[in-house]
């Protein structure tokens, strides 16, 4: 009775997290990105609580958690932004670009720590990410930050970017 | 984001209208179309399923916003040059005043191309009534419209009726428009074609049609070009391929002919054409110049927006070095709608169809987003990229959505709306096996003048 107890109330927020059909399928538009809409009649009311699940889920195709941390930039919410900052921290850099990429694109988040801290990423695709998610702000902080990377920066291409954003 | 207002605007009106450049997220002049240009210039590379052999490329001024080739270099001394008195306008169709039938500028490979000039609009928005001879050998033409006015503008044909009074396009709503005939940022392409669909309309004789400005200003000039294409021999056509490499994902003109994921996808690709009567040529490769990898905006002219990064634009201008052929550019970042989240789109057209006769313009090919040099697969996830590759190409060539989200469908009557079949088309909006190409599909991808006997 009582493991039964517990595969319930384990498996109660699991269904609640899992992403429907429709919405697995909306996560792989090709060149017709899904509205907020779109996704919330998919994925219902807990559509957020579905897409931060995929997002973090290491178990799950990384084509699919890539459109999902695109999809939470439909999402501004507190746990949203947690999600993507933790996925800074993912050992694929493809995925950490991309949730590098939709935290720079929620309201006021350009000079966010995780931001920040992804301006010095090993790999340059995720720093380029945050040059451009970090130059979403004019403030202070952001370009201070911009500054101290043009001071170290080696990569090339990132530079060039960097010297962009810069107006060198 | 930083848009100027009356870009913003615009951009939105864009969208309301201009569907397939937005959703399909679906916008030069060095033009090189001169007989003989069509050759490529790596001779070896020219079989089809042949090895990628790299290109020389001319270096071109990465300095500049954008890329270098600078619109406002048109020779405004050609406007209504070489026009010819084809005698009255059709009143029953518009009171244009004149008809300009252009001129024939030049035949390659059997394609026509009939110049207009560079075409004023009047303070209606309109040009003169534009007229073009089509024979009973030929099997479509491609009306090429673009931009050489300093300003952001919608463009479209309209009044587009055939030899027998049939309209094929009119009006802003794309609904209603039987051909492959959408407005599109600075400049559109409409492709009409023969076809055995029911909607279709072909007869040889005299085609008119007018190109409209959605806000006209005293400046407003059109470039408009013709490519009418006769009826090959039965059998395969071939269709060139230019590849552009920003460096994403290490891909480069050295690296691309072992890279696996590119030559897997290619595979893929290769095979939903060939399924479709296209062989791809080998593809010809391109180093872009430095710059190229993250593309943050639509056009060139976004002076508000504060990120770093290069237009898409710019970005299918680098094409100018190429010979003639269906251009594709490999980026990392391809967030060039500011109101969209990043990383939400696989690939991009630059028009349906694009303009895939003149190279050297913003809507002269696709890009497709190319971040890593590997994928690997999990979970059942294929990689998606050889079908984007085949989906953007299909777009450029005149192909729309089998379906949309909001409901809308093409304009082919042997394509399915929904079901299995309809998500394993081709032209489905998803990445998910997306291999079936309906006999009009092929039809329509076979019409375009770039693809040759």
């Amino acid at each position: 009775m009582r493991s039964a107890l517990l595969v319930l109330v384990l498996s109660v927020p699991a269904l609640a997290q899992d992403a429907s059909p429709a919405l697995r399928r909306l996560l792989t538009a090709i060149d017709a990105p899904p509205t907020r809409a779109m996704l919330v009649e998919a994925g219902g009311r807990d559509t957020a609580m579905a897409l931060r699940a995929l997002a973090s889920n290491g178990q799950q195709p990384p084509g699919l958690r890539r459109a999902a941390l695109s999809a939470l930039g439909h999402f501004d919410e507190a746990a949203t932004r947690g999600t993507l900052a933790q996925v800074t921290r993912d050992t694929n850099p493809v995925l950490r670009k991309a949730a590098v990429a939709t935290l720079g694109f929620l309201t006021g988040a350009a000079t966010d720590t995780a931001l920040l801290q992804a301006l010095a990423d090993e790999a340059p695709l995720v720093r380029r990410a945050a040059i451009v998610a970090v130059s979403r702000s004019a403030e202070r902080p952001a370009r201070d930050a911009l500054e101290r990377r043009w001071a170290v920066e080696p990569d090339a291409e990132t530079r060039a970017l960097l010297a962009q954003a810069l107006g060198r | 984001m930083g848009l100027p207002l009356a870009i913003a605007l615009k951009t939105r009106e864009a969208v309301r209208v201009s569907r397939h450049w937005w959703r399909v997220r679906r916008s030069l002049l060095f033009f090189v179309l001169a007989a003989g240009c069509f050759e490529p210039p790596c001779e070896s590379a020219a079989e089809p399923g042949g090895p990628f052999v790299p290109c020389a490329v001319p270096s071109l001024d990465a300095g500049r916003r954008d890329g270098g080739v600078d619109a406002g270099v048109i020779d405004a001394g050609r406007v209504d040059a070489g026009r010819l008195d084809a005698g009255r306008a059709d009143a029953g169709v518009v009171d244009a005043g004149r008809v300009d039938a252009g001129f024939l500028t030049t035949s390659d490979a059997g394609v026509r191309v009939v110049d207009f000039g560079v075409v004023l609009l009047g303070d209606a928005g309109l040009s003169p009534l534009l007229e073009l001879p089509v024979e009973l050998t030929d099997e479509g033409f491609q009306l090429q419209l673009r931009n050489v006015g300093p300003d952001l503008d919608v463009f479209q044909v309209t009044r587009l009726v055939s030899p027998r009074g049939v309209v094929l396009a009119s009006g802003r709503e794309a609904s209603l428009h039987r051909s492959r005939s959408f407005p599109g940022v600075n400049g559109t392409n409409v492709l009409v074609l023969e076809s055995d669909d029911v909607r279709a309309e072909w007869v040889p004789g005299r085609w008119r049609f007018l190109v409209e400005s959605w806000e006209p200003k005293p400046t407003t000039a059109v470039e408009v070009k013709a490519f009418i294409k006769p009826r090959p021999p039965p059998g395969v056509q071939r269709l060139a391929l230019n590849f552009f490499f920003s460096s994403s994902g290490g891909l480069t003109a050295a690296t691309a002919p072992t890279a696996p994921r590119l030559t897997e996808a290619m595979t893929g690709f290769r095979a939903l054409f060939l399924d479709a009567g296209i062989a791809l040529e080998t593809p010809r490769l391109f180093d872009l110049p430095p710059g190229f990898t993250t593309i943050t905006s639509p056009w060139d002219d976004d002076a508000g927006t504060p990120m770093p990064g290069r237009s898409l634009q710019a970005l299918l201008r680098q094409s100018v070095v190429a010979p003639p052929g269906l251009n594709l550019f490999f980026v990392e970042t391809l967030d060039y709608d500011p109101r969209v989240p990043p990383g939400a789109v696989l690939g991009v057209s630059s028009g349906v169809p694009g303009t895939t006769m003149t190279n050297g313009t913003g809507l002269s090919g696709v890009a497709i987003l190319y971040d890593s040099a590997t994928f690997t697969p999990r979970m059942g996830e294929a990689d998606p990229l050889g079908f984007v590759l085949a989906h953007e190409v299909g777009h450029q060539l005149g192909l729309s959505h089998v379906f949309e989200f909001d409901g809308d469908v093409d304009n082919l009557s042997d394509t399915p709306r929904s079901g299995p079949l309809a998500n394993e088309n081709l032209m489905a909006p998803f990445a998910q096996d997306n291999r079936l190409v309906t006999p009009l599909q092929g039809v329509t991808l076979r019409r375009n003048p770039v693809v040759r006997p």
